[in-house]
C-alpha cells in the first residue's frame, strides 16, 4: 500500500561519476515489488530551491530484515543535483512504492534488459528471480564502463552479458545484438526491460520476432505518481482508452500493448 | 471547527479540493479520511469521454508547474456508474464539475450530475486553458456574455448550487464575476490555471506537447490573491478561492481578501495530505487568534 513517509539517510555514495547509490531507512518498502517507483521530494522544501515537483525512481533494492531500501540514480538535473548532496542523517520526503511493477512469469528463460540508468528497477527483479530459482541470462548496455554502474551486483543473480557504446567494459555495441543472438536460440523467452524509449522500441520488435514476452518498464514526465492528475500518459492500442498512465497502469507494460 | 456556509451549503471546513487535481477522491482515501474535508471537488467530466492532449502533459515551472492534460475523462455516465458511488461513504460534501464544447453540453452534462443524489453542486468550469472554442480560440469564461449564456441555461436545469470557475486572463474579473452572479451562480471559484507555455532550449521544442498549457502552484498565488480580492470589493458574490495555495497561511491570505472558501490543488501533487494539514492549520490559527467564524476574518484585510 502506498504511503508519504519521512526516511532517514543511511549512505549516499557517488559509485561511478555523477551516479549515485542512495540508501535510506524504510520499513515501509518492505513489500515494493520489483519495477515499482518512488516520488521523492527533490526540492529545498519542495517550493523553493528546485524542481517543485516530486520526482519517480525505481526501487533499486531493498532489505527487508534491515528495514532499508535504496535508490540508484545519475544526476542530470537540479532535482538530482539536490539529491546528490543529501548526506547521511538527513531526511527523505517519499510517497510510495507506486506504481505496477513487474509482472513474474513462470519461465525456464528469463532475460533481463537494463540499458543505462534503466538498470535501476531491475536489480531487485533480478534478486527475485534468483529466489525463486529462476536464472536469469542479464543483458546490461551502457554508453561506457562508467555508466554500467551496477553490473557487478547483477552478477550474484544470473549470467551478465555486457556491452557499450564505446567498447569500454564487454562488447562495442546496442545490446540487443547479444540478445538477438540468444533469442534465435531461445524461444519463448520472457524479457524484463527497462531503458531509454528507442532500445524498449527495438526489444519489442525482437520479441515479436522471436515469439518472447516483453515487459518494457517506461518514463514519462509526471506529477501526482497517483493516478489523479491524468498528467503522464502512453499511448495504448487495442484498449478501451487510447492512454494508459505510466505512473498508475505502469510503469511496466507489456511491449505489444504500446503505440511505438 | 471552522463551520462555513456557502452557495446554502454547510461545510464542515472551507477547505476543498480543487478539480482535476484529486480525480474523485478515491487516491488520497489512502492516505487521510476525505470526511475531514470541507468538499470534495471532482475532476471535470463532459459528456463524451476525452482521450486527452498526447505528452508530456506536465511540465515543472519555477514554483510551480505546467499542465495541458486537456480535460480526459471518461464521460458524465462513466462518471455516474463509477466514481460517484465511491464517495458516498464519506462524510463530506461533493461537488461535480463539467464541462462542454458547447452550451448544449454544459446543460445536458450538468443536468445529469445535478440528478445524483451524491451530488451536492456542480462546478461549471468555463476556463480551461486547453479547451477553446469560436473563432478566436477563446475560452468561455473570457467573455461575460458567454458567462452569462451559459450560467443562465445551467441554472434553468438545477436547484443545486452552481460554483463558476473562470479564468484569471481577462481584463476585468469583475465583469465576468458580475455575469456570472446575474445568471444565478450561487459562488465563483477563483482562479483556473493561468494560460503559459514553456521552452526546451537543448532540444528547441516546447515543454509540452499541447504547446500550451495553464501555470499552476505558488508561482500564481500573487494574481489569484488580487483577482480575489478585485471581486470581493465590487461583486456581491460568494468567492471559492484558489491558487497556489501550499499550506493554512496561505489559504488565510485568500480568506484575508475576500474568500469564503478555498481550494487546494497542485499542493496535492507535493503533499498528498495538504488538504487535511491546510484544514486543521486554519482551524488552529481560529483559536489562536480567537476569532469565532469565517465572518471574522473573511475580507479583514486592513488597507
Amino acid at each position: 500500500m502506498m504511503k508519504n513517509f519521512k526516511a532517514e539517510i543511511i549512505s549516499n555514495k557517488e559509485v561511478n561519476p555523477d551516479i549515485f547509490n542512495l540508501i535510506f531507512k524504510a520499513p515501509e518498502l518492505a513489500a515494493a515489488a520489483p519495477g515499482q517507483f518512488l516520488e521523492i521530494l527533490c526540492g529545498a522544501d519542495g517550493v523553493s530551491g528546485g524542481p517543485f515537483l516530486r520526482r519517480p525512481f525505481g526501487v533499486y533494492n531493498t532489505d527487508v530484515k534491515k528495514g532499508t531500501a535504496e535508490i540508484l540514480f545519475k544526476v542530470l538535473g537540479q532535482g538530482t543535483k539536490n539529491l546528490s548532496a543529501r548526506k547521511a542523517g538527513e531526511i527523505l520526503d517519499i510517497v510510495g512504492p507506486l506504481g505496477s511493477g513487474f509482472k513474474i512469469i513462470d519461465t525456464p528463460r528469463p532475460v533481463i534488459a537494463g540499458g543505462g540508468m534503466g538498470v535501476a528497477p531491475l536489480l531487485l527483479l533480478a534478486k527475485i528471480l534468483h529466489e525463486k530459482k529462476q536464472k536469469p541470462i542479464i543483458f546490461l548496455g551502457a554508453k561506457n564502463k562508467e555508466e554500467l554502474a551496477a553490473a557487478e551486483k547483477f552478477e550474484k543473480y544470473g549470467k551478465v552479458i555486457l556491452t557499450t557504446d564505446d567498447g569500454s567494459a564487454g562488447e562495442k555495441c546496442f545490446l540487443n545484438i547479444p540478445l538477438e543472438k540468444y533469442l534465435k536460440e531461445n524461444k519463448n523467452a520472457v524479457i524484463y526491460s527497462c531503458g531509454p524509449h528507442p532500445m524498449l522500441k527495438c526489444l519489442a520488435e525482437l520479441g515479436k520476432k522471436y515469439k518472447a514476452a516483453v515487459q518494457v518498464s517506461l518514463e514519462e514526465k509526471m506529477a501526482c505518481g497517483l493516478g489523479v492528475c491524468r498528467g503522464c500518459p502512453v499511448e495504448v492500442k487495442n484498449k478501451d482508452e487510447k492512454y494508459k498512465m505510466v505512473c498508475k497502469d505502469g510503469p511496466v507494460f507489456p511491449a505489444e500493448d504500446v503505440v511505438w | 471547527m471552522v463551520k462555513i456556509k456557502i452557495a446554502g451549503l454547510e461545510l464542515k471546513n472551507p477547505v476543498m479540493s480543487a478539480s482535476g487535481t484529486f480525480g474523485s477522491g478515491a487516491e488520497f482515501a489512502e492516505f487521510f479520511d476525505l470526511s475531514l474535508m470541507g468538499a470534495v471537488v471532482c475532476k471535470t467530466v463532459t459528456l463524451n469521454e476525452r482521450a486527452g492532449n498526447k505528452p508530456p502533459r506536465v511540465a515543472d515551472a519555477p514554483a510551480g508547474m505546467l499542465n495541458a492534460i486537456g480535460l480526459e475523462n471518461k464521460g458524465v455516465e462513466y462518471f455516474i456508474n463509477t466514481s460517484l458511488p465511491f464517495l458516498r461513504k464519506y462524510d463530506t460534501k461533493v461537488a461535480a464539475s463539467a464541462a462542454g464544447n458547447n452550451v448544449e453540453e454544459y446543460v445536458e452534462t450538468v443536468k445529469l450530475l445535478a440528478a445524483q443524489p451524491e451530488v451536492h453542486a456542480v462546478e461549471v468550469n468555463m476556463s480551461c486553458p486547453n479547451v477553446t472554442h469560436g473563432v478566436n480560440r477563446g475560452l468561455f469564461s473570457q467573455n461575460p456574455d458567454t458567462v452569462k449564456e451559459i450560467m443562465s441555461a445551467v441554472r434553468k436545469e438545477t436547484k443545486k448550487p452552481l460554483f463558476a470557475k473562470v479564468s484569471p486572463q481577462v481584463a476585468d474579473i469583475t465583469a465576468i464575476a458580475k455575469a456570472a452572479l446575474d445568471a444565478g451562480a450561487d459562488a465563483l471559484s477563483l482562479i483556473n490555471t493561468i494560460p503559459a507555455m514553456g521552452v526546451d532550449l537543448k532540444t528547441r521544442r516546447p515543454l509540452l506537447g499541447n504547446v500550451t498549457g495553464g501555470l499552476s502552484g505558488p508561482a500564481v498565488k500573487p494574481v489569484a490573491l488580487k483577482l480575489v480580492w478585485d471581486v470581493f470589493k465590487t461583486v456581491k458574490i460568494p468567492i471559492i478561492a484558489m491558487g497556489g495555495i501550499m499550506n493554512a497561511a496561505d489559504a488565510l491570505e485568500f480568506i484575508l481578501c475576500g474568500a469564503t472558501a478555498v481550494q487546494v490543488g497542485t499542493a496535492n501533487f507535493i503533499n498528498p495530505r495538504a488538504c487535511v494539514e491546510i484544514a486543521a492549520g486554519i482551524e488552529k490559527y481560529f483559536e489562536e487568534n480567537k476569532l469565532q467564524n469565517i465572518e471574522d476574518l473573511r475580507g479583514k484585510l486592513k488597507v
